[in-house]
C-alpha cells in the first residue's frame, strides 16, 4: 500500500478543504504529475511528523549513558535488601489482615487457604558509612554499600511479568510504546557513530525454575523512527547475526552494493516520503560499520587476567551475566548511551531459597564488579548504573512453608531497586516500607518517578522529550512522574 | 524521446502557455527538462499573484468612475453602464485569479516570520474583495438584462464596497513587500528612539514631590548581585534572562516576557519568583544556587517594583565563591570581561566543531542552551597525536570537557591545553603523559575533573594537581603514585576524591549474628558490624600529619624538627595556600 495514497484516504473535511483552498487547479495539475511533490516539504529528510529531534540535554547532564542491570522474574526485596527482623517472631502466623487491605493477589495464590509468614532465612548486616542493609546472598554488592542508593519503596501497578516489564520500561503495561532506551537513543543520539544508541544483551539465570519469556518489542521503538530500536547482541556465535559478510564477499563490493541500494530506497522515498526508507538505510549503514567496529569490541581476549578476577572467571564464557557485565563495561567506554542487561531467573514461586543463592551467584560479583571497575576508570560519575526488577515478592510464602523452604508470590507494593554513578546520591537508601515489606509507610516512589528522575539524570526533562503519535504527544512518563531530588547528588 | 514523453511535453508546455499566457513561450526555452516544469509550475503561477493584482485595483476603481459618469449624465439609470460592467467582469476574474494565486504564493514562498500577521489580514481582505467582485458582477449581469428588480443598486454598492476594499488589501500587500508605513514614512518622519533617561524622571518625580523610598543603585542592585546575576548576567542566561542590566530586563518588543512590571509587583515574574515558598520547585535562587533572599531584601524589592522600578544602570558583578586568589575585584579593579556568547562565538564553535567532525571525533554542546562545548578524540585511539589538538584553537573560549584517553598524545600536546581556562573535565587516561606535563596545566583554574589512570604519573605529580583550585575528582589508577602520596592529597585538600583503584573485597558474614541470636537481642542485626565511623577519625590526621612531614621538602622537614616554620618565600607561599613548595620539593 502507498503510505501517500492511505495518508490520503484518512484526510479529514477540514484538512481537505485546508489544501484544496490552496488551488484545486494547480495542486491537482502537479500532483496528478508528480505524487511525491507535496510530501516533499511537509516531511522533512528525517521524516519525523512533529519536527526534529531534540538537538541534546534540556540541561547539563551529570550522566551520559545508562546501564540497567534488569533482573527479569522479579528478585525477592525480602531476601536481599529490605530487612525485616520482626518477622521472626511472626514465623508462620497469617498475614494480618490490616496489612493485606483486600489487595489483588494474583491467581497463583489467592485461592490459598492460608497466608503464612516467612521471615527470610538470610543473614543481614549494615555497610558502608551509609549503614545500607544487605543480606548474605550479595557479600560483593555489600561491599560497595557506599557507592549505591537502595531505593525500598519502588512500586508498580502491573502484577504479572510481561505487563510489569513492558511498564516498567515503557511507562505503559500495554506493548505498543517505545522503550527507555529507544526514547533515549532519540532523544540524545548515540555519541559513537560505529555502534548502535540502545544495545541488548541477555544472559540466563542459574535457577531451576523456567524462567520468565523476554520480548524483542521490550527494546522496541513503538512509534519512534526504527533506528533507535535496541540492538540485541548474542551471547553465542557471531555477536550481531548476519554481520560477517558471506563466502567471496569482500568490503568494497558489500559497499557498492549498499550504495545502490541506497540509491534506490532512496527514489523511493521521493515517491512516497516514508520515513522508515530512511531508517532502513540508516539500518544498512550502521551494520556495514559495526562488521568493523563489533568484532573489536566483542573480544575480550585482549583483557587482562585480573579483569577475570575482577568480574569472576565465568566471564570469560560468552552469554553469561558476568561476560555481559564485562561487555557493558566495553560499550560504556566506547560511548553506547544505552546498555539494557536482562539476567532472567528470578521469578522464585517455590525453592526460593534454593534458587535466589544460585541468582545471587551469577549476578553479585559482576555487577559490584562493574560499578568498581567503572568507578576506577572514570565512568561511574557519567554512567549511571540502575539493579531491579519488575516487581517485588510477597512476604507471605506461597505454597509449603518449611523452616528452610518457601516460595513468595508476585507483590507489585513496594520493592527494591539500587542506582549507583551518574548524578545519584551513593551510600544512601530511600524509603521505608511497613514491617512486612507488604506497603508503603513513607516516600513511595513509582515507576514513573523512577523513570523520570533516570531522564533527570541524562539532562532530559522527561515532560519535554515527547514525540507526537495518533494525535497526541506522548512522552516516556505519560502524564506523570516526579523527579526523585532527594537521591540526587 | 519517445512519443508519450513528447506528448507529455507538449501537454505541459500548453498548460503553461495558458496559464502564462506571453511569458510561456520565452520561459519554456530556459527549462530544460519536464520535471522542472512540474515542480516549479505551483510556485510559478504563485508568483503571477503582483501581476495580476493591478487588474482588480485598475479595473474595479474604473468602473465606480464609469459608473459615476454615467449616472451624473446620462438620462437611462435603471442598468448599469456597459462600460462599468465590462470593467467589473474582467476586473472580478482578475480578482479572484489573484486572490488564487495569492494564496498559493504564501503557502509555498518562503517568507520571514515577521509578515504572518500582516498576511493573514492581507490573505482575508483580498478573498473578501473578490467575493465582493463576484457578486458585483452577478449583480450587473442581471441589473443589466433587467431579470430582477433591485440588482443594479446592489451592483452599484457592490462596486463601490469592492473598489474600496481593494485599495485596502492593495495597501496590505504592499506593506508586506516594502514593510509597515512605507508610504507615508516619508510625510511623518518618526522621532528617533531614545532611551529613557531615568535620571530626569527621578529628578521631576523628586520636584513633583513623590519621594521613592528605595534606591535602585544602593539597595537593588546589590541585591540582584548577591542572589540573581551568578546565573542571569554575563557569564549565565538561565532562561534567557539576564539581570546585569536595563536594557535585557525592560525590552519593550516583548512586553509578555518582561520579568518586572514597573508599579505592579505582583504581576511581576521576579519578585514571585523570589517571594515563593522555599519548598516550590520555581522558587529563586534555587537550592544550592544562592542563599534565599531574606523577608526585608524581598520587601525592598517589592517596594522598588511598585514605586515604578526606576533603574539606574550601575555596574553588578556576582560575588566570587569558593578559593579565590586575593581579593582584587572587591577593591575596585575591573572585573575580568566575561566571555559573551555571541555570534562571532557561535561561528567559531561551529567552525571548530566541523573541523573536528571532519576528523572523526564526537563533539557537542554539553546541553542545548549553553555554549560549553564537550570534545571526544578517545574513539579513535592511537591514530591521534598532538597535532590534531590544534583543532581546538576555536573553542578556546566555549571547551568544557575533552576527552583525550589512549591518544598518542605527549606532554607538548598538553601543554597546548593550559590554553582552556574553562576546562572542567579533562580525561589523559592511558596517553604518554608525565608528571612535567601535568605540571603545564596549573593555569586551568575550573578543571574539576581530571583522569591520569594507567599513565607514568608518580607522585612528583601530585604537586600539579594538587595546585588545581576546583579539583574534585582525581583517578590515578595503574599509575606510579604510591598509595600514601594518594592518602595525603585526599587529606591536604578536602573537596577532592583521589581514586587509586580497589579491589573487590566480599563481606564476611560469618561474623554478623545468626538469626537466632538476631531474634533473642532487640539490637539488630549488625549494628557493631561496622565500627563507628568517627573511631579512626584522630587515626587518619595523626597519619595524615605524619605523611605531610615525609613527602615535605628538607628545608621545611628541617624547620619542624627545630620547631618553628620553613621561611623561604616561595615556601611561605605554598603553604598559604595549603599546598608544597614545588621548587624545594625538586
Amino acid at each position: 500500500m502507498d503510505p501517500l495514497w492511505e495518508s490520503r484516504m484518512l484526510e479529514t473535511r477540514r484538512q481537505f478543504f485546508g489544501r484544496a483552498a490552496t488551488g484545486i487547479g494547480a495542486a491537482a495539475l502537479a500532483s496528478l504529475a508528480c505524487p511525491g511533490l507535496s510530501m516533499g516539504s511537509a516531511l522533512g529528510p528525517t521524516g519525523s511528523p512533529g519536527g526534529l529531534p531534540p538537538s541534546g540535554p534540556h540541561f547539563a547532564p551529570k550522566a551520559k549513558r545508562v546501564i540497567y542491570l534488569f533482573q527479569s522474574g522479579a528478585p525477592s526485596q525480602l531476601d536481599l535488601f529490605d530487612y525485616k527482623p520482626q518477622m521472626r517472631a511472626h514465623y508462620n502466623t497469617d498475614l494480618p489482615e490490616t496489612i493485606r487491605m483486600g489487595q489483588r493477589l494474583t491467581t497463583m495464590t489467592s485461592g490459598q487457604a492460608r497466608f503464612p509468614i516467612a521471615p527470610s532465612i538470610f543473614k543481614f548486616a549494615q555497610h558502608g558509612q551509609g549503614g545500607a542493609w544487605v543480606s548474605e546472598l550479595m557479600p560483593h554488592v555489600a561491599s560497595i554499600a557506599d557507592e549505591l542508593c537502595f531505593i525500598k519503596t519502588v512500586h508498580t501497578e502491573a502484577i504479572n511479568h510481561d505487563p510489569g516489564i513492558t511498564f516498567i520500561q515503557t511507562g505503559s503495561q500495554i506493548p505498543g510504546r517505545p522503550s527507555m532506551g529507544a526514547w533515549l537513543s532519540y532523544g540524545l543520539g548515540s555519541e559513537n557513530s560505529d555502534l548502535p544508541g540502545f544495545i541488548v544483551l541477555i544472559s540466563q539465570g542459574s535457577s531451576t525454575r523456567p524462567s520468565q519469556a523476554l520480548f524483542s518489542r521490550l527494546w522496541g521503538t513503538g512509534f519512534l523512527p526504527s533506528e533507535h530500536q535496541g540492538v540485541q547482541f548474542r551471547g553465542a556465535g557471531d555477536p550481531v547475526l548476519y554481520l560477517s559478510n558471506p563466502e567471496g564477499v569482500d568490503r568494497a563490493s558489500r559497499r557498492r552494493m549498499l550504495d545502490a541500494i541506497a540509491d534506490l530506497n532512496g527514489q523511493q522515498f521521493q515517491r512516497s516520503g516514508d520515513p522508515e526508507i530512511n531508517s532502513r538505510v540508516a539500518a544498512g549503514e550502521l551494520a556495514f560499520r559495526m562488521q568493523a567496529s563489533v568484532p573489536d569490541l566483542t573480544d575480550i581476549s585482549t583483557e587482562p587476567d585480573s579483569t577475570f578476577e575482577l568480574y569472576g572467571e565465568t566471564a570469560r564464557t560468552p552469554g553469561t551475566y558476568a561476560a555481559n557485565c564485562l561487555l557493558a563495561r566495553r560499550l560504556a567506554e566506547q560511548g553506547v548511551r544505552f546498555i539494557q542487561l536482562y539476567h532472567r531467573g528470578w521469578d522464585q514461586h517455590g525453592n526460593l531459597p534454593g534458587d535466589i543463592r544460585l541468582q545471587s551467584g551469577d549476578t553479585d560479583q559482576p555487577s559490584a564488579a562493574l560499578v568498581l571497575d567503572l568507578k576506577r576508570r572514570g565512568l561511574l560519575d557519567d554512567t549511571l548504573i540502575i539493579w531491579g526488577g519488575e516487581f517485588g515478592r510477597t512476604i507471605y510464602s506461597q505454597g509449603t512453608l518449611t523452616e528452610t523452604d518457601y516460595g513468595r508470590d508476585h507483590h507489585p507494593r513496594c520493592f527494591t531497586v539500587w542506582m549507583a554513578g551518574g548524578g545519584i546520591k551513593g551510600g544512601t537508601s530511600y524509603g521505608t516500607t511497613d514491617d512486612f515489606s507488604y506497603n508503603i509507610v513513607d516516600k513511595p516512589v513509582h515507576i514513573h518517578d523512577m523513570n523520570a528522575t533516570i531522564l533527570h539524570c541524562l539532562g532530559v526533562t522527561h515532560t519535554k522529550l515527547t514525540y507526537p503519535s495518533q494525535g497526541r504527544d506522548f512522552r516516556l512518563t505519560d502524564v506523570e512522574g516526579h523527579v526523585i531530588k532527594d537521591i540526587l547528588a | 524521446m519517445s512519443t508519450g514523453e513528447r506528448m507529455k511535453r507538449h501537454f505541459f508546455l500548453a498548460s503553461v502557455c495558458l496559464a502564462a499566457g506571453a511569458c510561456a513561450p520565452a520561459l519554456a526555452s530556459e527549462i530544460s527538462t519536464v520535471d522542472g516544469i512540474v515542480q516549479g509550475l505551483p510556485r510559478f503561477l504563485g508568483r503571477l499573484h503582483p501581476v495580476v493584482v493591478h487588474f482588480p485595483i485598475a479595473l474595479l476603481a474604473a468602473a465606480v468612475l464609469f459608473e459615476a459618469v454615467s449616472l451624473l449624465f446620462k438620462r437611462e439609470r435603471a442598468k448599469p453602464s456597459a462600460a462599468g460592467l465590462a470593467c467589473v467582469a474582467i476586473g472580478a476574474v482578475g480578482a479572484g485569479v489573484a486572490a488564487w494565486a495569492g494564496w498559493i504564493n504564501a503557502d509555498l514562498e518562503p517568507h520571514g516570520k515577521g509578515v504572518a500577521d500582516l498576511m493573514f489580514v492581507h490573505r482575508w481582505l483580498g478573498i473578501t474583495t473578490a467575493g465582493l467582485a463576484a457578486i458585483a458582477l452577478v449583480g450587473g449581469i442581471l441589473g443589466a438584462t433587467g431579470k430582477a428588480k433591485g440588482m443594479t443598486g446592489l451592483y452599484r454598492i457592490a462596486i463601490v464596497l469592492a473598489a474600496g476594499m481593494v485599495s485596502v488589501t492593495g495597501h496590505w500587500g504592499g506593506s508586506m513587500v516594502y514593510g509597515e508605513g512605507y508610504l507615508t514614512e516619508v510625510l511623518f518622519p518618526e522621532p528617533p528612539v531614545v532611551e529613557p533617561d531615568i535620571e530626569s524622571q527621578l529628578a521631576e518625580l523628586e520636584a513633583s514631590g513623590t519621594a521613592l523610598t528605595v534606591d535602585f543603585a544602593t539597595q537593588i542592585a546589590p541585591i540582584f548581585s548577591d542572589h540573581c546575576i551568578k546565573c542571569h548576567g554575563p557569564t549565565k542566561r538561565k532562561g534567557n534572562l539576564r539581570l546585569d542590566a536595563r536594557r535585557y530586563v525592560f525590552d519593550d518588543r516583548d512586553a509578555d516576557a518582561q520579568v518586572i512590571i514597573p508599579g505592579d509587583a505582583l504581576d511581576s515574574e521576579v519578585h514571585f519568583r523570589i517571594a515563593l515558598d522555599r519548598d516550590d520547585e520555581d522558587a529563586m535562587p534555587p537550592e544550592g544556587k544562592g542563599d534565599p533572599l531574606t523577608p526585608e531584601e524581598v520587601t525592598l524589592v517589592e517596594t522598588w517594583i511598585n514605586e515604578g522600578a526606576f533603574w539606574t544602570d550601575v555596574p553588578m558583578v556576582a560575588p566570587v565563591v569558593g578559593v579565590a586568589e586575593g581579593g582584587d575585584s572587591s577593591e575596585g579593579t575591573p572585573a575580568e570581561p566575561a566571555f559573551v556568547f555571541d555570534d562571532d562565538a557561535r561561528a567559531a564553535q561551529a567552525e571548530a566543531f566541523a573541523a573536528l567532525l571532519a576528523r572523526g571525533a564526537v563533539v557537542g554542546r554539553l546541553a542545548a542552551d549553553q555554549p560549553w562545548a564537550e570534545v571526544r578524540f578517545d574513539l579513535l585511539g592511537e591514530s591521534v597525536t598532538d597535532e590534531d589538538l590544534a583543532l581546538l584553537d576555536g573553542l578556546v573560549p566555549t571547551l568544557a570537557s575533552l576527552n583525550l584517553a589512549g591518544t598518542s598524545i605527549t606532554d607538548a600536546g598538553v601543554a597546548r591545553l593550559a590554553a582552556f581556562g574553562g576546562l572542567e573535565r579533562l580525561h589523559l587516561g592511558r596517553t604518554a603523559v608525565t608528571d612535567d606535563g601535568l605540571a603545564s596545566l596549573s593555569g586551568l583554574t575550573e578543571l574539576r575533573y581530571l583522569n591520569l589512570y594507567d599513565t607514568a604519573i608518580t607522585d612528583r605529580g601530585l604537586v600539579a594537581a594538587a595546585a588545581l583550585p576546583a579539583l574534585d575528582s582525581l583517578f590515578l589508577w595503574q599509575t606510579g603514585v604510591s598509595p600514601q602520596a594518594g592518602a595525603l592529597l585526599s587529606a591536604l585538600k578536602p573537596g577532592l576524591t583521589v581514586e587509586v583503584g580497589g579491589t573487590l573485597e566480599p563481606v564476611n558474614f560469618d561474623d554478623v549474628p545468626s538469626l537466632e541470636e538476631v531474634a533473642n537481642d532487640d539490637t539488630p542485626a549488625g549494628a557493631e558490624a561496622d565500627p563507628p565511623p568517627d573511631g579512626d577519625d584522630a587515626e587518619t590526621t595523626v597519619e595524615g600529619a605524619v605523611l605531610e612531614v615525609a613527602l615535605l621538602p628538607d628545608c621545611c622537614q628541617a624547620a619542624i624538627e627545630k620547631g618553628g616554620e620553613c621561611d623561604h618565600e616561595c615556601c611561605v607561599e605554598a603553604r598559604l595556600a595549603g599546598l608544597i613548595c614545588d621548587p624545594c620539593s625538586g
